[in-house]
């Protein structure tokens, strides 16, 4: 087998990640191992996820063709770079393209939604997710037997209607 | 900086016997720029001067100490590298880029990687609230400083969509030599599963994983709180912790003299060898640093993680301050080796 970097000289060693009890494994030769950082003992590791994001972003709307999608109107970027690069080319293109993100998000982390911290001046407006939408990514995580985050969105559900509740009163 | 080791080497953090250390990361992008993978030259540069511009009203990086990166030459690139202060792709390519980083180095920030900002903080042996502490206070002063992309539906906006969200990465370096002695590594990575979370090793010829050390860390950045990411990541490591412990003593019990051998031919090399390559070196201290988790060498936790470090190839150039062969730079490391190590292999 050759060296996946350079593609000439023969793998000898090689860097193996395990995501969600899935394999994956870059082959390499002593030398591109040395010249990238892996050989060190603390260097932080490239995530593999390349290919599987790049497969992932495929299969995000098939059915649309990404010549017919709008360009990012900061960065120029269309649909069709990010599906090459797996990269977004600005904050502005979460805009442009959100409708193919929160699909792409949602195979990515299980969510589209997000739920932890925000900046400080934001922090006093009251998070805007409707009990409907909780609802939504409950069933998700159901049909996806992701029975640990299942709790979590029910325990939330539960605290946003126990508000609800309690502010009708 | 060039000889003190970093803080996170120190050995003084919970379950410091198994874990070296614990790295938390945040990626941010200020508002109006082209993320740094496909920003110009100048764009770069422009990012770089609002950055520096505003740091004196940001608290936490006044006393940091400041790079350009791509000023420095390839060898401090390289030493920076080895110290987990910079990421491998500068290796490759330096674009206008920088590094801001404490003197202890527990925090410290890239400007232009593959987002705009990098804040990372890392400390010695499984912690997460600390290092967490730490970061939160720099990003909401950031926050104030600059303006950062956020969107209310998905929240921090990151260059690469597996970190949109908190943007967080937490990772937990570990070392597990008995699992892997023991042959049950495999196994026991199955058994877990690794769902949201990713478990990463290095391996060298003959399969065997590169100083026993693996990286876990968080799959998942958005749809879950911080703390509740954090939390699970204390939980996976520490049930890996426990195995480990179980599985060094079980070899202690059960194939003694397998261990005992593993360790006293590491023993040898230190004693005996006149060059050592920097992968051997790794392997060995790995071996020495199992036999003081298994008592069968005097306990020095911090050395030992200081000299996995220090006997870095950068680090070893740096010390010497001039260009070195490869037979050089390996006869040096292991005199150095030898001389530090003499208190546990006399």
């Amino acid at each position: 087998m050759l060296c996946e970097i350079c593609h000439s000289r023969p793998a000898t060693v090689q860097l193996t990640q395990i995501v969600n009890a899935q394999k994956l494994e870059l082959h390499m030769c002593q030398r591109c191992a040395e010249e990238h950082g892996f050989t060190l003992p603390f260097a932080v590791l490239p995530h593999l996820l390349g290919g599987l994001l790049l497969k992932a972003i495929s299969q995000t709307h098939p059915e649309v063709a990404s010549e017919a999608l709008p360009r990012c109107p900061v960065c120029g970027h269309c649909y069709r770079d990010v599906e090459r690069t797996g990269l977004l080319g600005c904050a502005e293109c979460y805009n442009t393209f959100a409708e193919q993100l929160r699909t792409l998000l949602r195979r990515i982390h299980g969510s589209s939604k997000h739920i932890g911290s925000r900046p400080p001046h934001l922090r006093h407006q009251v998070v805007t997710q409707s009990p409907d939408e909780i609802r939504k990514a409950l069933e998700e995580a159901i049909a996806r037997e992701e029975y640990e985050r299942a709790a979590e969105l029910r325990d939330l559900l539960r605290d946003l209607l126990r508000q609800a509740k309690g502010s009708d009163q | 900086m060039a000889q003190a080791p970093p803080a996170w080497l120190a050995a003084d953090g919970p379950h410091a016997e198994t874990v070296i250390s614990t790295r938390i990361r945040l990626a941010r992008n200020l508002v109006g720029h082209r993320f740094p993978p496909h920003a110009r030259s100048d764009e770069l540069e422009a990012v770089l001067q609002e950055v520096t511009s505003r740091r004196d009203s940001v608290p936490s990086l006044r006393q940091c100490r400041y790079w350009r990166v791509d000023s420095l030459s390839e060898l401090e690139r390289r030493f920076l590298l080895e110290r987990r202060l910079l990421p491998p792709e500068v290796l490759v390519r330096p674009r206008p880029s920088g590094l801001l980083a404490s003197a202890d180095e527990s925090l410290s920030v890239i400007v232009n990687e593959e987002d705009h900002l990098r804040l990372q903080s890392i400390a010695s042996g499984l912690q997460m609230e600390r290092p967490w502490e730490t970061l939160s206070r720099l990003d909401d002063q950031l926050n104030q400083a600059l303006p950062l992309a956020f969107s209310e539906e998905f929240g921090y906006l990151t260059s690469c969509p597996t970190n949109t969200g908190t943007g967080m990465r937490v990772s937990v370096f570990i070392h597990l030599p008995g699992l892997v002695l023991s042959g049950t590594l495999e196994e026991v990575v199955k058994r877990l599963g690794f769902t949201e979370f990713t478990f990463r090793g290095f391996y060298g010829e003959g399969t065997q994983a590169v100083g026993h050390i693996f990286q876990v860390s968080n799959q998942v950045t958005l749809g879950r709180a911080e703390e509740k990411l954090l939390e699970r990541m204390g939980k996976v490591a520490e049930e890996l912790i426990g195995l480990e412990k179980d599985s060094v003593g079980k070899l202690l019990r059960e194939k003694r003299l397998r261990l005992e051998d593993a360790v006293e031919r590491a023993v040898g090399v230190v004693r005996h060898a006149r060059l050592l390559g920097a992968l051997e070196c790794v392997n060995v201290l790995s071996h020495i640093r199992l036999g003081m988790v298994a008592g069968l060498l005097p306990r020095d936790f911090r050395l030992i993680n200081e000299l996995l470090v220090l006997t870095q190839p950068a680090h070893m150039g740096l010390r010497t301050g001039r260009e070195m062969n490869e037979e050089e730079g390996d006869h040096l490391r292991a005199q150095y080796v030898r001389e530090r190590l003499r208190a546990v292999v006399p």
